[in-house]
């Protein structure tokens, strides 16, 4: 009895210091997680802040749109007009920013985002225009009052809104959907259903928001255009794109292909067969799209990267050249070039006669080790070929241009070129490139109108130029 | 008193023990903050780039990769996305890479991915214009699945 005793009173000690450990194990946890929950409350208050912030800001914006479209059409000099536009542009700007910073959930508000965009981007475009006249034609004062009849709706939306939130009555985290919400810009996941948010009803006041064309980057006539190459060529079979892919790789790579294999069709801007080439390695990859229209290859990709450099710049040079020649793709001219992982991707312009038409771009990418082509792009080439270009006379000879530059730049060369403008316009211009302040650059002035079109800056290195 | 001759003192079991959960918790603790703060030096806009492509797009073929590379390029210009590469990519709720974190991961110029994002720099464009993409057997957005589909490729359709 005495042994069952001590046995008990041991096991009951075990049980205290079992006891006790437990206690201060649970204690710790207790300080960790409250420890824990204060730390992911300042995140969520800091979190919270920056939404406010960007909505705050983006009401701050728009209301100041308001304000300025209302002016636009009421000045009556350029002088002031350019003012109150750089300041719509400016704007507009910030007020995209803005919205890009809210996180979004169920709503799409592309309208709006669009609406903002070409607002800034049209005033933009009329400060470069209305120089020789100080008046604005009907099409213009309509579309900016149109435009300012939006910005006047969006304001007043945004702006209750903003006194929703003062007021407590909506929260933040409603319209930035931090509950968890899916966003329609989420991609590649899956995403839970949110609710419908006070967002959505501006968007909704932007359905009607008709299609804006104008001179610019963002205007919609860009969405919709048509690849002049081939336009009003025939379509050609799967079967017969098939071949004309296998044709054109077997002069790329000078390896044997094992098969090639159907992967779809692409239905974008350009329609496109697809097709994955299969060579003897297996880590090799290679897609060719060929057009629908007129069978022209219109991108190549491979993911071959060449252990080694046993060619020049020039030697490659000269290879893409023989290459584009062989695919009938005639009168091209090297440009510029860049070097990447030991192969070098050259960007060739067409010429007509002596002048560059820089929209018709082709791109070739060599391995430098055996000249193989590993990479084509002929985007630019197949949207905006044409064999002839109707073009206007220039109004003024070289020299003139010459002394239509600033005079500090040590001007090297002097040349014809079609180059594109932002909103796919082509300008027949003068060339000139030259050296300024120890920089290079690449001027275009207009050749009808000796308009400074363009200044781009040109960083040359051994890897290639870039142009800025 | 009986008194009770353990192997080991009280004392030292309950320091042992104590310390245990403290590690665990703090090591449970650490795993969701670093995952947030992993630091980022100075990148090109390639290197972003790639970092965000590789953790949307990790497992899919060359082609696929570029196009998700161009994807985020033609939102540049796109009038209803932000101006930036930079801006795109960290539009909150874009991308799930972002989300959670995998963008951090450095990615070497010698990779695919990078090899991917370069070419998509340079205009290669597979996707067909695409501003969209998605993982039909994962996503669940309705609107997404409503709209006509330009390309498929790998896992991924893209869409405008």
């Amino acid at each position: 009895m005495d042994r069952n005793l001590n046995m008990k009173i041991k096991t009951w000690n075990v049980n205290k210091i079992l006891f006790r450990v437990l206690i201060l194990a649970l204690s710790i946890l207790v300080i960790v997680g409250i420890y824990q929950f204060r730390q992911v409350r300042a995140f969520q208050i800091t979190q919270t802040n920056s939404q406010k912030r960007a909505f705050f800001e983006l009401a701050t914006h728009i209301s100041n749109i308001d304000s300025y479209m209302s002016k636009v059409t009421l000045a009556s000099t350029n002088y002031q007009r350019n003012i109150i536009a750089s300041s719509l542009w400016q704007e507009s700007a910030m007020a995209q920013t803005a919205l890009s910073q809210l996180p979004l959930s169920n709503t799409n508000l592309d309208n709006t985002q669009r609406f903002l965009s070409q607002v800034g981007d049209y005033c933009y475009g009329l400060t470069k225009q209305v120089t020789t006249t100080n008046h604005l034609t009907p099409e213009e004062i309509a579309t900016l009052d149109q435009l300012s009849e939006r910005a006047t709706n969006l304001n007043a939306k945004i702006q209750e809104m903003q006194n929703d939130i003062y007021s407590g009555k909506l929260k933040i985290s409603d319209i930035a959907g931090s509950k968890g919400g899916s966003s329609k810009k989420a991609v590649g996941a899956a995403q839970q259903d949110a609710n419908i948010n006070d967002l959505s009803s501006i968007e909704k006041s932007f359905s009607d928001y008709p299609s804006l064309i104008y001179d610019g980057p963002f205007s919609d006539h860009l969405n919709r255009r048509e690849a002049e190459l081939i336009k009003d060529k025939p379509e050609v079979s799967a079967d017969e794109a098939s071949r004309i892919a296998s044709k054109f790789l077997t002069n790329a790579i000078n390896k044997p292909i094992s098969n090639i294999t159907r992967a779809g069709d692409s239905n974008g801007n350009i329609g496109t067969y697809d097709f994955q080439v299969n060579t003897n390695d297996k880590n090799r990859q290679i897609t060719v799209s060929v057009t629908k229209k007129g069978g022209q290859v219109l991108l190549v990709l491979d993911n071959y990267t060449p252990s080694e450099v046993k060619l020049s710049d020039s030697e490659a040079i000269d290879k893409a050249k023989k290459f584009l020649d062989s695919q009938g793709i005639d009168d091209m001219e090297e440009n510029y070039f860049q070097k990447e992982g030991n192969t070098i991707t050259i960007n060739f312009a067409y010429k007509q006669d002596y002048i560059t038409m820089y929209p018709d771009l082709v791109k070739v990418e060599i391995a430098l080790d055996d000249g193989s082509i590993v990479g084509y792009e002929a985007r630019g080439y197949i949207m905006c070929h044409k064999e002839k270009r109707d073009l206007p006379a220039p109004k003024f000879s070289e020299a003139n241009v010459r002394s239509k530059v600033n005079q500090n730049m040590k001007v090297s060369s002097i040349k014809m070129a079609v180059i594109p403008l932002e909103s796919a316009k082509e300008i027949l211009c003068y060339e000139i490139k030259g050296n300024y302040r120890n920089k290079d650059y690449l001027l275009y002035i207009n050749a009808t109108n000796g308009n400074e079109e363009k200044l781009l800056q040109l960083l040359i290195s051994p890897q290639g130029t870039l142009t800025i | 008193m009986i008194n009770i001759k353990t192997k080991y003192s009280t004392s030292s079991v309950i320091l042992v023990l104590g310390l245990l959960v403290l590690f665990i918790a703090i090591a449970i603790s650490k795993i969701s903050i670093t995952g947030i703060w992993a630091a980022t030096p100075n990148v090109s806009e390639t290197q972003l780039l790639a970092r965000c492509v590789n953790g949307e797009a990790r497992g899919e073929p060359y082609n696929g990769q570029v196009a998700v590379a161009a994807v985020i390029l033609n939102r540049i210009k796109h009038s209803s996305f932000p101006k930036t590469i930079s801006g795109i990519i960290y539009q909150p709720g874009a991308f799930t890479a972002v989300k959670d974190g995998q963008i951090n991961t450095p990615i070497q110029t010698s990779s695919n991915v990078y090899k991917a994002c370069a070419a998509a720099m340079n205009g290669s464009d597979p996707s067909g214009g695409a501003t969209y993409y998605y993982n039909p057997k994962t996503a669940t957005n309705n609107w997404i699945k409503t709209r006509p589909i330009i390309k498929t490729i790998g896992n991924h359709v893209f869409t405008n």
